[in-house]
């Protein structure tokens, strides 16, 4: 493992295990997360993404392990760790018949120090809806109720449980936005999502969860560098005769119908590149178009466990 | 403690919100009360007019057929019955009783001393009055006939002693205990697993809010709610029906300790029935029947001797009865008994419930 610096850990979480009955959803986990990062869980559903996350938020008991968050021992300050965390769970909801405003009045009055409700509200861009009430909100106006929510007691750790499942592309970037946001107001983000390019556009470091396990770690770079398999080099709607000209070359290659895909080694991808591309301009074979597929985390994911994220 | 007026604050803001409450709350119990009081108190039929004919001369026999012609009234012929009683019991409304020398004070007199015949009224009953002023003109429309204006008819009428309750008295306190019991059990309960199943309690839960805090708050709100709702009733039947019962600190504390029973239960229920509407109907299983079988609408002498056991073992009884004795007909004694059995299983259940209740997940 690598040597961390204890003092910026904000969460330390180790060999975390937890069971329903004889079903063991949380396997022997550990991670721990630094200050002011925006750390993800990646995992598909049943991965146990809730179930981490909601042991975190003194919500379930754990079974096995010892949770560290801000340097306390969850077990032994459960009301000093609600005081100082923020939480957005997973299928959030408030009272369905309070507004927007009561709705976040209300949970500012549970702590004894919060901010102010009408800042919140400008700050998540509420303003306009502030006296609807909530059952009347469309999906990701509740869920940016719920991060304001999640904010009422200025905590210095938020949580976020799937904060974009369900929602449309333009709410899931106002969305992805707020979440920005908090990290440039020096929040430390804890995330849970099994999008990839969420994932991708937020996080620092990506832990992926995987049947209770992390099954890897890594900033999403990195993950895509160790396990994306390279990036693949694809020539589109070749003739007969290129087809049979790259094979020779370039033995390891697929073909799909009329389409050339060609692994790029990420030592030479460059060397590998040029290769095909000579082949096809010496013979003055036809090819419509070329492009580098990057990796991205999904083939991540396909590659470490030989299942579809979602 | 702030956190606990604030969700007080809140709750009876979403309560007021939303219609369903109010209907369920305010409008239900005078709908019931309406209903079964016209139902069951339909025997007192106030145009109704028992007679008992102790003469049966030809001259009684006229009187009584010119009363039945005039078509305001249903005449019923109630010689073996007893009327007084029934009057006292508010099964009837209006009687009348021709004494055994009518014809013959007539006759032996010719008209020069007069004849009184008896009418026993319930003032209570809204057209009993009509009743009287019926049978008065008929008397008159005797008199002009067979003198000119002799008055040899006289109408004595009475207003009955009516110290013993009409259905509608009886009725009352059935139906605040009806209401004490539907609203506790079911606002608590379907709070409960609402809030629940649609993951309220999870977000609760990550604040400094404790379950027990919470339920406190709500208990609150509900006895208050409760309260308001009976005093809605009790306002409205003062008005319509002219009862006026008494509000002293054995009703009260029936209504406190009411409320906690039945709102412990239905926490009971909530905390080992996760489905919201399982749970719900797990509660109506229980409560609905207890309506009919707790002396509330019916009393529990007039039932059958199976369902007199049912009314013993059901809280509901002692809560109604204790009303009806606090209240109604001021048996205090009475009351303070009933008030011990509902403090008793009150405090149990709702012990129970409490002590169950945790929106912390294993
Ligand atoms: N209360 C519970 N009792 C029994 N099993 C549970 C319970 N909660 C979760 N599980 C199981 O534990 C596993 C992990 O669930 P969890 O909710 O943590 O997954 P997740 O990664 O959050 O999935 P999703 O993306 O669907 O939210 C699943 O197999 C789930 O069925
Ligand atoms: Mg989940």
């Amino acid at each position: 493992m690598m040597v961390k610096n204890m003092t910026n850990n904000v969460i330390e979480v180790t060999s975390l295990m937890k069971k329903y009955g004889d079903f063991i959803a949380v396997n022997d986990i550990s991670f721990n997360i630094k200050k002011g990062e925006i750390f993800a869980f990646l995992g598909p559903n049943g991965a146990g993404k809730t179930t981490t996350v909601e042991i975190m938020e003194c919500l379930k008991n754990l079974t096995i392990g010892t949770i560290k968050i801000l340097g306390l021992d969850i077990r032994k300050n459960e009301m000093e760790v609600k005081k100082k965390i923020g939480v957005l769970p997973q299928d959030f909801n408030v009272f369905e018949w309070l507004t927007v405003f009561e709705n976040i009045d209300y949970f500012a009055q549970m702590y004894p120090a919060h901010v102010d409700v009408d800042t919140l509200i400008e700050m998540l861009s509420l303003t306009e809806k502030k006296g609807t009430l909530f059952k009347d909100l469309s999906g990701g106006l509740k869920q940016r109720v719920g991060i304001a929510i999640a904010l009422v007691n200025d905590p210095e750790i938020v949580f976020l449980d799937e904060p974009t499942t369900g929602l449309d592309p333009k709410a899931r970037r106002d969305v992805w936005n707020a979440i920005k946001e908090l990290k440039t107001r020096g929040k430390t983000v804890f995330l849970t999502t099994h999008y990839m390019d969420e994932a991708h556009f937020l996080a620092d470091q990506v832990n992926v969860l995987h049947n209770g396990r992390i099954i890897a770690e890594g900033t999403p770079e990195d993950l895509i560098n160790n396990h994306g398999g390279g990036n693949t080099l694809i020539m589109r709607k070749c003739s007969a005769n290129a087809k049979n000209e790259i094979i020779k070359v370039i033995p390891d290659c697929e073909i799909e119908g009329d389409d050339i895909l060609i692994k790029l080694p990420e030592e030479d991808g460059m060397k590998c590149m040029s290769k095909a591309l000579s082949i096809v301009n010496r013979n003055e074979l036809a090819c419509e178009e070329f492009y580098v597929k990057k990796t991205t985390l999904e083939d991540v994911f396909l590659n470490l466990t030989g299942d579809k994220l979602s | 403690m702030s956190r606990i007026t604030t969700d007080i604050k809140y709750s009876f803001k979403e309560t007021f919100r939303d219609r369903m409450n109010i209907f369920w709350m305010f409008i239900f119990p005078i709908v019931l009360f309406l209903l079964f009081g016209y139902i069951f108190g339909g025997q007192s039929d106030s145009t109704t007019l028992y007679y008992q004919d102790n003469d049966g001369s030809t001259m009684s026999n006229t009187f009584i057929q010119s009363l039945g012609s005039t078509g305001a009234l249903r005449l019923k012929d109630g010689s073996n019955m007893d009327l007084e009683k029934m009057l006292k019991e508010g099964k009837i409304a209006t009687y009348l009783i021709i004494p055994g020398n009518f014809g013959q004070i007539i006759q032996q007199s010719g008209g020069t001393s007069s004849a009184g015949v008896n009418m026993y009224y319930d003032k209570s009953k809204p057209t009993s009055m009509a009743v009287v002023s019926v049978v008065q003109q008929v008397a008159n429309g005797f008199n002009m006939k067979m003198s000119g204006a002799h008055e040899f008819i006289t109408v004595n009428s009475q207003e009955a002693a009516t110290s013993g309750m009409n259905y509608f008295d009886f009725l009352l306190p059935g139906i605040l205990a009806i209401t004490i019991m539907s609203s506790a059990a079911n606002m608590s309960v379907g709070t409960i697993t609402r809030l629940r199943s649609i993951g309220v309690f999870r977000k609760l839960s990550t604040t400094p809010l404790s379950s027990k805090e919470w339920i406190a708050s709500r208990i609150i709100t509900l006895t208050v709610l409760v309260i308001l709702s009976l005093a809605v009733a009790l306002f409205l039947a003062s008005l319509a029906f002219d009862i006026h019962p008494q509000i002293n600190v054995v009703s009260l504390l029936l209504v406190v300790l009411g409320t906690a029973l039945f709102a412990g239960f239905g926490i009971l229920v909530a905390n080992f029935v996760k489905n919201e509407e399982s749970a719900m109907n797990a509660v109506g299983v229980i409560t609905f029947p207890l309506m009919f079988v707790s002396g509330t609408l019916i009393p529990v002498e007039n039932m059958p001797w199976f369902l007199q056991y049912l009314a013993k073992i059901s809280p509901l009884t002692y809560l109604s009865e204790g009303l009806r004795s606090s209240m109604i007909t001021g048996n205090t004694g009475d009351a303070v008994t009933d008030l011990a059995i509902i403090a008793v299983i009150g405090i149990v259940l709702f012990g129970l419930g409490t002590a169950t209740f945790n929106w912390k997940e294993d």
